[in-house]
């Protein structure tokens, strides 16, 4: 049977998209690839876009009609409708319900505690030039021990192979050092990131562009703002705990 | 041996796992976690749950937290073939995506109304309103469809993590939900096709309700 190729509606400077390409590719899907300009043209803001996610994200697929968004539920999705019986790609996404629990666990970690600590933390001082807040800062380290912490019992942050957990985290960590915020304080973490980047085929591929774009604009808006002093001060992670 | 759910009838989290189990009519025996008291520092709980937020799943030696992906764990382990978490990839996908839409929009646009004022004695920030207006809005076109959550014809984990944000609002009184025609009568209705509502859902979002309401 042919499919026809989905079509991924992205940004390259968006981690969620690049996990999703990553997925992708992981799985061996043809991809038809839609750039939306989102900050000069506001294309994800037309009305054909809005018609088809009224909540007018990145990334939205669109599979034969079927139309879906939220990163994390479209790896899922994929998965479960492309891994053709395979072994291999089943282990991005088991079906056994306690390595599915554990994978779910981390996607919502990600979303809700670590993504979501580094766009709190750095946000407001990119887009407005506010200084560095501690509370918040000291939040994004706290979900870098916990994932330390996993990968020191552990190669992949869940068990010993590759899931779509890995992509998703790993889209939100890269984005990290997009914003020139060191991990080598952690350890486990630091040997996980270079074993993915040397590893994953597709690792340069799905994530080069986005990322060096993403550095290009943060380090223009800590230019403008003045303040990168800031951000200099936690280019070492604040302190962190080690797990040996 | 009964699983056991961790946690605190206030928060709206555990409840989505509290219904979950009592829909799939898995028996279950609720452990307190007092946050106020610091019951989640403690060193048994933080054996379970070293990130000691809640709720926490504890099934034989298997234990998890985060409660949407423990909602997932619960439906593929005992509600298989339930339509509560349809197997179809792209139903089950829909589902998926509201329940991340419920942990990174809905039930993150409630918290910005009501969580300043609860934690910080503080008003929420400026367009914090205009945006939970907005997100209404979305959630109720969600509805509209089929007057569940993710377009299904009957009950699913969507409909679940949707019912606990709602609820909170609800109770709080914090922002005017009577526009919302489609979401209301959705709110109603799915009440009763939820199993012990009262018990799992309904008295932790009064209790919430109060909280919030003692800290104006």
């Amino acid at each position: 049977m042919v499919w026809a190729p989905i079509e991924l509606y992205y940004t390259p400077s968006s981690p969620h998209c690049r996990a999703v390409l990553m997925c992708l590719k992981a799985l061996g899907l043809d991809v038809e690839l839609i750039k939306l300009d989102m900050y000069q043209k506001y294309e994800h803001k037309k009305p054909w876009f809005i018609k088809m996610n009224p909540q007018h994200t990145v990334p939205t697929i669109n599979d034969s009609g079927y139309i879906l968004w939220e990163s994390r539920a479209i790896m899922c999705y994929l998965v479960n409708k492309y891994n053709n019986d395979d072994l291999e790609l089943q282990s991005l996404y088991p079906k056994d319900p306690e390595s599915r629990g554990n994978i779910d666990k981390l996607l919502f970690f990600d979303i809700g505690s670590l993504y979501k600590s580094i766009v709190d933390y750095f946000h407001p001082m990119l887009m407005t030039g506010e200084g560095s807040d501690e509370k918040k800062a000291n939040a994004l380290k706290t979900a870098l021990d916990y994932l330390d912490g996993f990968l020191s019992q552990q190669t992949f942050v869940v068990g010993d192979s590759l899931t779509i957990a890995d992509l998703s985290i790993l889209s939100s960590i890269t984005q990290l050092e997009a914003l020139d915020f060191k991990i080598t304080g952690y350890k486990h973490l630091s040997r996980w990131l270079q074993k993915l980047k040397e590893d994953l085929p597709y690792f340069d591929e799905c994530n080069k562009e986005g990322i060096d774009m993403f550095r290009s604009w943060a380090r223009s808006k800590q230019g403008t703002n003045g303040n990168s002093e800031n951000l200099l001060r936690h280019k070492k992670p604040i302190r962190c705990k080690t797990y040996d | 041996m009964p699983v056991e759910l961790y946690g605190m009838s206030a928060s709206a989290p555990c409840r989505i796992v509290a219904m979950t189990l009592e829909v799939l009519e898995v028996p279950y025996e609720y452990k307190t976690i007092d946050l106020m008291a610091g019951d989640q520092m403690k060193p048994e709980y933080l054996k379970i749950n070293p990130q000691h937020n809640i709720p926490t799943l504890v099934d034989g030696d298997f234990a998890m937290n985060e409660s949407r992906a423990i909602a997932t764990y619960l439906a593929n382990a005992y509600g298989k073939d339930s339509k509560l978490y349809p197997v179809d990839p792209k139903v089950r996908a829909v589902v998926d995506q509201r329940l991340y839409f419920d942990m990174g929009v809905f039930y993150k646009a409630i918290g910005d109304i009501i969580y300043p004022k609860m934690f910080e004695g503080k008003d929420p920030e400026s367009g914090a309103k205009d945006k939970l207006k907005e997100v209404l809005g979305w959630v109720n076109d969600m509805i509209k469809k089929s007057g569940y959550a993710a377009g299904t014809d009957s009950l699913t984990l969507a409909d679940l993590a949707f019912i606990a944000s709602f609820s909170t609002l609800v109770e709080t009184g914090s922002f005017d939900v009577s526009g919302f025609a489609e979401l209301n009568a959705w709110f109603e209705k799915v009440k009763g096709e939820i199993k012990n509502y009262e018990k799992a859902n309904g008295a932790g979002a009064t209790a919430m309700g109060q909280w919030y309401k003692s800290k104006l």
